[in-house]
């Protein structure tokens, strides 16, 4: 962090708010030298420095703290730069969820992105292919990771299997549709089946789809089953007891917050 | 900050609502911490590769991409090999791994104790089997079904490592393709590609 930068920023900002006429030129200039660092920084791909990148997102940062936000800070505790700073990381972090949208989608999309990547000119430039593709798999490896994870919940397997169906396998039957995820098919899909049934389907069909992700149930669930319902139909749980469709709703939205938790989770624990 | 981004730090990073009084306090901080230490960026680039799954939106987007799991190995494999391009044949193999028709045989090292075979193709004389033997950090590849009138390239491809490219040989007495590289690490899982 560099302090005297900060010092200066924050003097230049004194001054303004005493005179709000005053020219803030100086005051932009060296905001820009301090949060162009820090947008480069998160913006980052793996080894390559997207420089050119971070100085457009620099200027958009300032044009939105120049004609908007400025004036919607009051100065207590915190600095002005740390309000900068918390702009800037927002732009930096939308910018970063859209990449990683766009990295998902095909080669067309992400040509109008300014990667040539269709049929000759695909490999020539072997570096920007190399680093796109393995940030692409970088995505892959965490879908991996994502579907393990909910493999290996601990708690009601009839739960967790509605999860799975909802959630993920509804995609590999309607891999256009619009719905994100879909209780209704899950339902139709396993309310004949034990859950045990319907947790062996899921481990079948996700490894014929994900032929090298070898994912499998883990103890915990496994576990579960063994204590707990297995052998029971799903259509006697859900009409015998107090289950409805719209349960495998609650389910999956409170099982995708527990899983980006633990997605999370991994992400610190890799370096610890 | 004196120690590193707690899991509770990173998810208050990522929100990208807050600009209040304390959240500002507290970002001063965590800035500082993250200007200066390599182990939090890298910690908060994975945050940020995960979150994207998270989502719902993005775990469908995530789903078709893994679909595609092979051919992004492989673009990858001919971008390391279009880097090295010094081996005299790297233009064909090249063009015969982009044509897409080649698959990769995967194989994991902590199987290879003994000798294992791998089959390819139909039963009978389409049939290609490899027979792999491990020994003093060396890995021999037996290549059967393949006849002696082309040339035949082996590929070995493990992740962090450049690829290797390496010539099969004749052997007339066993009527087989033989090559011998240096064993992929222990543990490791790795690819191999027949090329002809």
């Amino acid at each position: 962090m560099n302090h005297t930068l900060v010092e200066e920023i924050e003097e230049e900002y004194d001054e303004y708010c005493k005179d709000r006429e005053r020219n803030t030129d100086t005051m932009y200039a060296k905001l820009s030298d301090y949060l162009k660092g820090m947008i480069a920084m998160l913006i980052r791909d793996g080894s390559y420095i997207d420089l050119e990148m971070a100085e457009e997102l620099t200027q958009e940062v300032l044009m939105t703290i120049a004609t908007d936000k400025i004036h919607t800070f009051e100065k207590k505790e915190a600095k002005f730069t740390t309000f900068c700073t918390a702009i800037a990381k927002n732009k930096a972090l939308d910018y970063v969820r859209k990449r990683n949208r766009h990295r998902m989608n095909s080669y067309e999309a992400m040509a109008e992105e300014g990667y040539e990547f269709t049929g000759h000119q695909m490999y020539q430039n072997p570096e920007r292919l190399l680093i796109l593709q393995e940030s692409r798999l970088g995505q892959i490896e965490a879908v991996k990771k994502y579907l393990q994870l909910l493999m290996n919940q601990k708690g009601k397997p009839y739960r967790t299997v509605g999860c799975c169906y909802t959630m993920v396998l509804f995609h590999r039957y309607h891999p256009d549709s619009k719905e994100l995820s879909s209780p209704g098919w899950a339902f139709e899909e396993i309310r004949e089946d034990t859950v045990e049934d319907s947790s062996s389907r899921f481990a079948r069909e996700i490894n014929e789809w994900f032929p090298r992700f070898g994912l499998y149930w883990g103890e915990e669930f496994v576990d579960g089953l063994d204590e707990q319902e297995g052998d029971v139909y799903i259509s006697d749980m859900i009409f015998g007891e107090h289950f409805k469709t719209k349960d495998l709703e609650n389910w999956s939205l409170r099982m995708r917050n527990k899983l980006r938790r633990e997605m999370l989770e991994e992400a610190c624990d890799i370096l610890e | 900050m004196d120690t590193h981004l707690t899991v509770e730090d990173i998810e208050k990073y990522l929100n990208t609502s807050d600009l209040s009084e304390d959240y500002l306090l507290w970002l001063e901080q965590a800035s500082a911490h993250l200007a200066s230490c390599e182990s939090c960026q890298k910690t908060l680039q994975r945050a940020m590769s995960a979150d994207a799954v998270c989502e719902e939106a993005g775990l469908q987007e995530a789903l078709r991409l893994a679909e595609k799991e092979d051919e992004i190995r492989r673009s990858i494999l001919i971008c390391k090999l279009s880097q090295m391009r010094e081996q005299t044949r790297m233009a064909e193999i090249i063009r015969l791994l982009q044509t897409g028709a080649v698959s990769p045989y995967i194989l994991q090292m902590s199987d290879l104790s003994g000798r294992q075979t791998a089959v390819r193709g139909e039963t009978g004389k389409s049939a290609e089997e490899l027979e792999l033997t491990c020994e003093d950090g060396r890995l021999k590849i037996n290549i059967y079904g393949r006849d002696s009138g082309h040339p035949v390239t082996v590929l070995l491809e493990q992740e962090g490592e450049p690829p290797v490219v390496c010539e099969a040989l004749w052997e007339e007495a066993s009527g087989q393709w033989s090559a011998v590289l240096d064993a992929p690490r222990q543990e490791s899982t790795f690819e191999l590609y027949i090329l002809s």
